[in-house]
């Protein structure tokens, strides 16, 4: 059985142990606080310099996929925009990159990659996907189409 | 102990601590906040007595708070003058309250050496930070890493060094004491 004395060391220990640990504690969030200011402030530096953009893939086989909220660079284009979600293969043409297949999905006669962007509905793309711009909250899609 | 020495012998005693706690200060100057000086002013106080023990204390720091690499500042040097002697005054109370194991560790003297040490840093880090203009907040937490170290140093010091240390000197001592 522990005497007087014992508990007292015990005690005197767990104050040790609860100092260390309040001091741990006020330390670690004073750091989250800090750290969490930090990557606010540099999400306000992001979202000045990105732009989001939600991309729609149809296969044109029922599978329809969507990459809502994709954060990519001002000024960046539909194509390269695509490229960084998916695997892109384009041909450049004289008028314009063409894409060929988009996450291996091409080969079938008479269907094509073609882009469309939401305007109220669905519009085909006025250009090649390599010169059309995005801009935030832009939609655009694109749809393996049979003609 | 100390009432069996003499009057110069225990002032000898107590400048050799002094000078071994000042040159230990200066070999590990490059571990920050890792320091035996409060170990050998514990002891001091321990075997010479509180008095003398806090005089090593403040001996101490007196130089080493002088002749400082990391710069001079005097209301710093007062307050860790005054944290040092903490240590010795602490030796000198607990010396007939702790009696000694034998030379092997003693998780006693961990949780004293942790307790004075947060004392010390507590005293000298408000004085840092009123002295430096830093709010004592900010002070406080982010000296929290370095206390810490010296905290949980000190406690392992004072755990496994300072029954073989106490206990070697005061058999040493005894000699002289005849």
């Amino acid at each position: 059985m522990l005497g007087k004395r014992g508990l007292t060391w015990i005690a005197a220990a767990l104050l040790c142990t609860t100092l260390a640990g309040g001091a741990a504690s006020a330390y670690f969030y004073t750091r989250l606080v800090q750290v969490e200011a930090d990557y606010r402030r540099t999400l306000d530096d992001l979202e000045r310099l990105t732009i989001v953009v939600d991309i729609m893939l149809d296969y044109g086989n029922g599978t329809v996929v969507w990459f809502n909220g994709t954060r990519v660079a001002a000024g960046e284009t539909l194509l390269d925009t695509t490229s960084r979600v998916v695997d892109v293969l384009y041909t450049v043409t004289e008028f314009g990159a063409f894409v060929d297949a988009v996450n291996g999905v091409s080969g079938e006669e008479n269907h094509y990659w073609i882009w469309f962007t939401y305007e109220g509905d669905w519009v085909m793309g006025p250009v090649g996907a390599d010169a059309w711009r995005l801009h935030d909250g832009d939609v655009v899609a694109w749809r393996y189409t049979g003609f | 102990m100390e009432r069996g020495l003499k009057g110069t012998q225990r002032t000898a005693v107590a400048a050799l601590l002094a000078a071994s706690a000042i040159a230990t200060n200066y070999l590990l100057v490059g571990v920050v906040n890792v320091k035996l000086m409060d170990l050998i002013v514990f002891t001091a106080g321990f075997l010479l007595g509180a008095g003398a023990g806090a005089g090593v204390g403040a001996l101490t720091w007196l130089v080493y708070g002088t002749l400082n690499p990391y710069g001079f500042s005097l209301p710093v040097l007062g307050a860790t003058i005054v944290g040092e002697t903490l240590y010795g005054l602490a030796g000198g109370v607990l010396r007939d309250r702790l009696e000694l194991l034998g030379w092997g560790p003693d998780a006693r003297l961990a949780v004293v050496g942790f307790l004075l040490t947060f004392l010390y840093d507590l005293e000298t880090n408000v004085v840092s930070a009123l002295t430096a203009g830093v709010p004592l907040a900010v002070a406080l937490v982010g000296g929290v890493p370095f206390a810490v170290a010296h905290e949980a140093s000190n406690a392992v010091f004072f755990c496994f060094g300072f029954p073989p240390l106490a206990s070697s000197l005061e058999k040493v001592l005894k000699t002289y004491a005849r």
